[in-house]
């Protein structure tokens, strides 16, 4: 059965979710980016409530556990339909949300970033070298997501312009940012545990907690994987190759989860 | 209480060269459009700036060279890309941007909302927005000896918010079913001043009978300006969406350094946001490719 990298990438995410966790999903944009950092972790949490994790909750935005059946279908991002979705709770402010997120209550959380180095510092805000400078989007809670949540799920496409040996900004700490680890930074949370991209998964149990090969997915060779990236990320005999997602997977996320691919295929 | 009830005009006049201000509203929801093109009109200048998370109000200062500096956790156009003319003026470092992530800024808010000159924040320590402006220091919890990172909290003399409903006292009222991911209120509670604009003046009677629904009590705000779709073309939620063919028209415009001929014919072209909405609604600028 044929399947996309996008809805592969869902199947991926959804089996690290675990049944009474609460997962937050930032608001995002459209196309691949809004896939990565927003459909794709929205369809992950609905696919594992509907397979292995039904006391799975998503925070949305500011909005406990969305319908989601609301949610889904084109024109997802138009204010309307945001507005009429309903949901458990809608706290009167978004400090409720920045409050739950520091205070460590999320236990998994979900980015994307511009570059990621092997220690999984993210940069989402500037791009610098050669004396030039590009602005990207700013900081968002990204800082907070890595310094609090209990985890994060990083999703990323593989390239070696965003595997990158240094970051050009530390928007968002991983597990050693100057020298210092977490601990010494004082930071309480787990920090990025996995990245989920388009060829390989990767977790952080590398020497001094860096990117480790755990998968590639099937039909990619640990080289086609390395290729794409700026640095090369520990390798070791324990990966695995991660075949493609079982056919009652498929049919739920092409059926009832994401019937349009507006969510995972960036289309909303 | 006092009539608060004035046009837009004044209330801008208000705001002076070189203020530091608060620019409610969130990415594409409530952005006080109406009330940055008055600003941009009256041509005042070097202000500094903060958000939450900005879109087009904060492209046009950019573009209008109003505005010396940023502070807030996103400048972007949602799905429509980011800002061009606040990613030239951050590029070429003719704007200076503190950037700031979201714990900070609620905190910085709440802080200022409260009386505070500092505020601790935990987990920000090794992130490079600590160099990126003189809001923070590292400092001991002097209970625990955690080291933490000290947040500056900066004087906002002036806010610009764009609300649903108020009397004409200025107690601006949210309907039921709304959509809450903003800090509008902490906005107004943080700011010396505030400038509301809104859907629609209401009597008095119905903030009365619905109190709670009061998220900026009248004493927190300055002035009151009803301007209906006064976040056009963002969106006001529960009254109307953003307006798609027009925020691709302005990005593809924007990305081509072209914001300046809308300044010229929609913004400093018009006399009152009424004249902007007809030239919005008539569709010409789609001609004007």
């Amino acid at each position: 059965m044929s399947y996309t990298t996008s809805q592969l990438m869902t199947t991926v995410v959804s089996s690290l979710l675990g049944d009474g966790e609460l997962g937050f999903v930032g608001v995002g944009t459209s196309g691949r980016a809004g896939a990565l950092a927003v459909g794709i972790p929205l369809a992950a949490g609905r696919l594992a409530q509907l397979t292995h994790a039904p006391g799975y909750d998503t925070y949305w935005a500011n909005m406990v556990n969305p319908v989601f059946d609301e949610l889904v279908g084109a024109g997802w991002l138009n204010q309307s339909r945001i507005t009429g979705l309903r949901c458990a709770a809608a706290p009167p402010d978004i400090s409720f949300k920045v409050d739950t997120l520091a205070r460590g209550r999320f236990g998994a959380a979900f980015s994307s970033a511009a570059q990621i180095d092997r220690y999984g510092n993210l940069n989402i805000t500037w791009i610098r070298g050669g004396g030039r400078q590009v602005r990207l989007v700013g900081s968002l809670a990204q800082p907070e997501h890595l310094a609090f949540a209990k985890r994060v799920i990083v999703l990323m496409d593989l390239s070696p312009r965003s595997f990158v040996t240094d970051v050009d900004y530390v928007t968002s700490v991983g597990h050693r940012s100057r020298g210092m680890t977490r601990d010494e930074l004082g930071l309480p949370g787990g920090g990025p545990t996995w990245v989920v991209t388009d060829r390989a998964l990767f977790d952080f149990g590398g020497l001094g907690s860096t990117m480790r090969l755990r998968a590639c997915y099937e039909g990619f060779s640990v080289d086609d994987v390395v290729a794409q990236m700026g640095f090369v990320p520990e390798v070791d005999d324990r990966h695995e190759v991660l075949g493609p997602p079982d056919a009652e997977q498929l049919r739920l996320l092409r059926q009832e989860v994401d019937p349009h691919g507006a969510l995972i295929e960036g289309s909303g | 209480m006092k009539d608060k009830i004035t046009d837009l005009s004044e209330a801008i006049g208000r705001i002076g060269p070189g203020s530091s201000m608060l620019v409610g509203g969130s990415l594409l929801r409530r952005q006080p459009v109406a009330a940055t093109h008055e600003l941009i009109r009256q041509g005042t200048g070097d202000l500094d700036v903060s958000t939450w998370a900005a879109s087009l109000p904060v492209d046009l200062l950019a573009a209008a060279g109003s505005m010396r500096a940023f502070r807030g956790i996103y400048c972007g156009l949602m799905q429509y890309g980011l800002a061009p003319n606040f990613r030239r003026r951050s590029e070429d470092r003719t704007l200076v941007v503190h950037d700031v992530s979201e714990s900070v800024m609620t905190t910085m808010l709440r802080a200022a909302a409260g009386g505070l000159t500092f505020t601790p924040l935990r987990g920000l320590r090794g992130t490079d927005q600590l160099d990126s402006s003189d809001d923070f220091t590292e400092i001991q919890c002097p209970f625990t000896g955690e080291t933490q990172v000290a947040v500056r909290v900066p004087r906002f003399e002036w806010a610009i918010v764009h609300g649903y409903a108020a009397d004409r006292y200025g107690n601006v009222q949210a309907p039921m079913t709304r959509d809450t991911d903003d800090v509008d209120r902490f906005i107004a509670q943080a700011a010396e001043r505030t400038i509301v604009t809104v859907e629609r003046v209401v009597d008095h009677s119905h903030v009365l009978a619905e109190p709670t629904r009061t998220y900026i009590p009248h004493y927190l705000v300055d002035a009151v300006v009803e301007v209906p779709r006064g976040a056009a073309p963002c969106s006001c939620d529960g009254h109307y969406d953003h307006h798609d063919g027009f925020m691709r028209w302005y990005a593809e415009h924007a990305r081509a350094g072209r914001t300046g001929e809308y300044l010229a014919r929609a913004v400093r072209g018009t006399a009152e946001h009424t004249e902007f909405l007809d030239w919005l609604d008539d569709g010409t600028w789609e001609r004007e490719a």
